[in-house]
């Protein structure tokens, strides 16, 4: 096995559940999710020669992933990439107040909150997987952040410190 | 306030939201490597030696076909077709769950959804005839409002082509017995000037009471009212006809065939005229490494969809058809090899036309999306999309 299967492999094994929970949210069932994770990876083994280390491993298979779960929809792309998808919890039921404060936001901060906290991923691999800008990253965060501690009552540190902590 | 109260914020969001989106599911890194096609068996190894002969000798058949031109479409419809009528039993009212999902529409403030309806059983099942749709609680009884159901239970929508749709719709199995999917029926809201106006939250809302002839009532929270935009008028509650699931895949199975439509380009339009054929091409390329052989000639289905305004992620079906692919004089593609088969798409006179313009108006006809599947069966079927418009 040469290293870079080898380094794949090693993402598979330790985040799976991150890509799966996360994609779940983005296309909105685990199955779905479980498949679009699998056809990730297959084409990250596949195509492996293509990554040429300049960034994570991760956020590169996450870029796989979100064309996949894009392709998987069978519709022509008229949009961005990082605003194609309108994430939500794939059973609202299990946490409505969650499920609802989430539809308020936007999908593209749904995307990146899904991103940040489910994927675990930091905002320069956000910012390399939605090909926008880091400063993006951190503000569109900082609003959706801001937005969900006051649907859900959470101690709201504001849009002010939330940037000046970063 | 300081980094750790940020951290402490990011934790609990995290928490909550892996919480909310996790699953039991395995890991399965043999099937990862069984999709990059770097896992051999035996069994392919064995099967490969038998394809190679058999490689050899319909090599020249596919060739043959490749080089005859474009393969002539067959007006036959096939004895089974995606979303066919198919004699089910109805579902028992225990089995049947529902959620409902509103989306505002930033402008408006109107709101589009949908009801989502689940099998819960361990069979397939049906439910069919028309549901009964009423808004209950005390904000209902206080304000006027109006509930507009399609005419015709077998309609599932005025945008529908008639008699192209089953009177039956058979619902989708959940998750937990891993078979097909869910069906929806879509809604459209607009002008609630009764308590709750325009906001969101659960708090004095009415609820949504559905109810279908196999007996189940189910009553749906309403979590989101649309906007008042003119307080003289009722609110209109639209409730179109159920869109059936579809229908259960077997997930092992994937022809290495890629679909495309001649011409499709996503800057350019195809134009489709009521009243008259719309003849276009779908060509198929096999991208594997064995040649593909139909046995018997596969169906396909064809679907014209238009989008929700303000919802992009809702697609409304507006012709739906399925016919038998015209494979005969194929027999088989070669690897590498591409086949085009001329399609033609009838396109129902009256398409669009009831209850237009208003209905037009939500549906813009002029961005739709055809899409052509090919019936095979399998989790990722051969599938090609072209943006087209209706001309009014």
């Amino acid at each position: 096995m040469d290293r870079q299967t080898k380094a794949i492999e090693d993402v598979y094994a330790r985040r799976y559940q991150g890509f799966r929970g996360a994609l779940a949210g983005i296309v909105g069932s685990h199955e779905l999710a479980h498949d679009v994770v699998q056809e990730s990876f297959a084409r990250a083994l596949k195509n492996r020669g293509d990554y040429r280390g300049d960034g994570a491993l991760e956020a590169w298979i996450w870029k796989i992933a979100l064309r996949v779960a894009f392709e998987m929809r069978g519709r022509p792309i008229e949009q961005a990439l990082v605003d194609a998808f309108e994430p939500e919890l794939p059973q609202p039921d299990r946490d409505d107040e969650l499920a609802t404060a989430l539809r308020a936001l936007s999908p593209r901060r749904r995307l990146v909150i899904f991103l940040r906290y489910v994927a675990d991923l930091d905002y320069a691999e956000i910012a390399r997987v939605c090909e926008i800008s880091e400063g993006t990253v951190a503000a569109t965060l900082a609003q959706a952040r801001a937005a969900l501690a006051t649907s859900l009552n959470y101690a709201n540190p504001g849009l002010h410190e939330l940037r000046e902590a970063e | 306030m300081k980094r750790h109260e940020t951290d402490k914020l990011d934790r609990m969001l995290s928490e909550r939201l892996k919480k909310a989106l996790g699953s039991d599911g395995p890991a399965d890194w043999l099937d990862v490597r069984r999709r990059a096609g770097e896992a051999k068996t035996a069994l392919y190894w064995s099967r490969r030696r038998v394809l190679l002969v058999a490689g050899v000798l319909v090599l020249a058949v596919g060739a043959c076909a490749g080089s005859t031109g474009v393969i002539p479409w067959l007006n036959k419809e096939p004895k089974s077709v995606p979303f066919r009528p198919q004699i089910l039993p109805i579902c028992s009212p225990k089995n049947v769950q529902a959620k409902l999902y509103l989306q505002r529409q930033k402008a408006s403030g109107n709101l589009t959804g949908s009801i989502v309806l689940a099998n819960t059983g361990h069979t397939r099942c049906a439910v069919a005839g028309q549901a009964k749709v009423s808004l209950v609680g005390s904000a209902a009884r206080a304000t006027h409002w109006r509930i507009e159901l399609p005419k015709d239970p077998s309609e599932p929508g005025p945008l529908f082509s008639p008699g192209r749709i089953q009177p039956q719709t058979e619902l989708g199995m959940t998750p937990a017995v891993r078979r097909g999917g869910h069906s929806s029926v879509y809604l459209w809201w607009e002008n609630w000037c009764g308590p709750g106006s325009g906001t969101d939250g659960f708090a004095g809302k009415p609820a949504l009471k559905f109810e279908i002839p196999n007996g189940s009532k189910l009553v749906l929270p309403v979590y989101r009212l649309p906007g008042c935009s003119n307080s003289r008028k009722p609110s209109l509650l639209r409730v179109f006809g159920a869109t059936p699931a579809l229908p259960p895949m077997h997930w092992k199975t994937n022809l290495p065939l890629r679909a495309a439509i001649v011409g499709a380009q996503t800057t350019k339009r195809f134009r489709l005229q009521r009243g008259e054929t719309f003849h276009y091409r779908v060509a198929l390329t096999n991208t594997g490494t064995s040649p593909v052989r139909f046995g018997d000639c596969p169906s396909y289905g064809e679907d014209v969809s238009v989008p929700v305004k303000g919802d992009p992620k809702m697609m409304l079906p507006i012709i739906v058809n399925g016919y038998l692919l015209n494979c005969r004089p194929v027999k088989a593609i070669a690897p590498g090899k591409t086949v085009t088969f001329a399609i033609e798409l009838p396109v129902p006179k009256n398409l669009g036309s009831v209850d237009a313009p208003k209905t037009s108006k939500f549906f813009p006809l002029d961005r739709g999306t055809l899409t052509w599947t090919l019936s095979t069966g399998s989790k990722r079927p051969p599938t090609a999309t072209a943006p087209v418009r209706v001309d009014r």
